[in-house]
């Protein structure tokens, strides 16, 4: 509908592309409450303007009575029924096939649970979101250090992440894409830098992913990658992230099982690339200033090539 | 021959005007042959040499990893000891450990075409 204006392929983040029911929900009352604002200032300058050019002997009570009462009324209590009954269609995505997705805001990234169900093991993994289309989401919001929000405007609305309490969000994507989202609850020195994407497969393709994702990582036979995991553990990389197979318990940062499948690094924010996985370990203060993980400056160069290169093996 | 007032006041404003050539012409044999400086900052970009390398015309690249690389085409010789010539760094562009064992730079899997262009930018875009 909306496509030659903003289409999400040309702004993965856009609320005027709707990529799901709740979006297209909130989207189409948006632009009914937009069109109608339009009409009610156009009307009024027209008034203002007939007001300037007409003058009349006794001006005609009937205008107050339906332009400043009446009018305003129907329309206030027609956008409270049409905003009651959108906030009960998003509120009514749920089904029973639902898939549950638990996020958990940090500073600055986003830690994402698939908790066990049908027989399918649970997975972790983080800031990039896999989900089927046609299936409801239940994404179950947390947060671990302040108050954080959960916002990715081509699928819906924003729910706010916070500490000591869960709140629930359910989403439907209804076309498969990338759709990327952003912490929209000032949070910290890096809120700007705290982005996500979601990625919306055919229900198929979203099972392949997830037996993936469940497999151990084994390190191909090649002596640089070898080295790059020899380094991971002797650099105490284990200490905080987890890779299946290889380290596990580190939950302190990002799960990097499938690290090298995404496609941004730093939290939905750099191009994952070989380049920026080497520059973020050895300076990503100075890449993203405020992050927990520390810059590792002592790290020999063909250990440091090592390292991004295992990291973008993983996948 | 008398020369009119308004010549005379347009006068001071073309010498201002001859004044802004540039003042160093780029160096005959740092040109890379259809290579182009606008694709070379797209590809920068998307392979993230900001993380490691300031770029004085970048914004998004402040890293203080590596060497700057603002002022690239006056630089005698690049990787330490390789003198500074579109073949050379083309080549170290597309293998850096190749040139230097010890380099943290990795090896980006630049394709031949993607580090002319690179090399271009490197010598004609940062200012």
């Amino acid at each position: 509908m909306t496509d030659w204006v903003f289409s999400q392929a040309e702004w993965p983040q856009t609320a005027l592309d709707p990529a799901g029911p709740h979006a297209a929900s909130v989207h189409w009352l948006h632009m009914g409450m937009l069109i109608l604002m339009v009409a009610v200032v156009a009307i009024t300058m027209l008034a203002l303007v007939v007001a300037w050019f007409v003058r009349l002997e006794r001006s005609p009570v009937w205008i107050i009575w339906t332009g400043g009462l009446a009018f305003p009324l129907v329309v206030l209590v027609g956008l409270i029924a049409v905003n009651s009954d959108v906030t009960r269609a998003v509120s009514a995505l749920a089904g029973p096939d639902e898939l549950v997705i638990e996020v958990t805001g940090k500073q600055f990234w986003w830690d994402v649970r698939y908790p066990a169900e049908g027989g399918q093991e649970a997975i972790r993994t983080a800031n990039e979101i896999h989900i089927p289309t046609g299936r409801p989401v239940r994404f179950r919001l947390l947060s671990d250090d302040v108050i954080h929000s959960f916002w990715v405007p081509a699928l819906g609305g924003k729910r706010d992440m916070i500490p000591g309490r869960e709140n629930e969000l359910v989403l439907v994507a209804d076309r498969p894409g990338r759709f990327r989202g952003q912490c929209a609850e000032f949070c910290g020195q890096q809120h700007a830098r705290m982005a996500l994407e979601v990625v919306a497969h055919a229900p198929a393709a979203f099972e392949e992913w997830r037996d993936e994702q469940t497999r151990p990582r084994l390190t191909p036979d090649h002596p640089q990658l070898r080295a790059g995991r020899q380094a991971f553990s002797d650099l105490g990389c284990a200490a905080c992230h987890e890779i299946r197979g290889v380290a596990e318990g580190g939950r302190l940062g990002p799960d990097l099982s499938n690290y090298g499948e995404r496609d941004r690094m730093g939290a939905g924010i750099w191009p994952n690339t070989i380049g920026n996985t080497a520059g973020w370990i050895v300076d990503v203060q100075r890449m993203k200033p405020g992050a927990e993980m520390p810059s590792y400056t002592d790290i020999d160069g063909p250990t440091l090539r090592a390292v991004a290169a295992y990291l973008q093996s993983l996948r | 021959m008398r020369v009119s007032a308004a010549a005379l006041r347009i006068l001071p404003l073309l010498l201002m005007l001859s004044a802004c050539q540039p003042e160093e012409r780029a160096d005959p044999r740092l040109r890379i042959i259809d290579g182009d400086a606008g694709h070379g900052r797209e590809l920068i970009a998307a392979y993230g040499c900001g993380a490691c390398h300031e770029i004085g015309a970048m914004r998004s690249a402040r890293g203080r990893v590596g060497p700057p690389l603002t002022g690239f085409e006056t630089r005698r010789y690049i990787a330490g000891g390789l003198p500074n010539t579109p073949g050379n760094v083309v080549a170290f562009l597309r293998d850096p450990p190749r040139f230097n064992p010890d380099t943290a730079m990795p090896d980006m899997g630049l394709g031949e075409p993607e580090a002319r262009d690179i090399a271009t930018y490197l010598y004609e875009g940062v200012k």
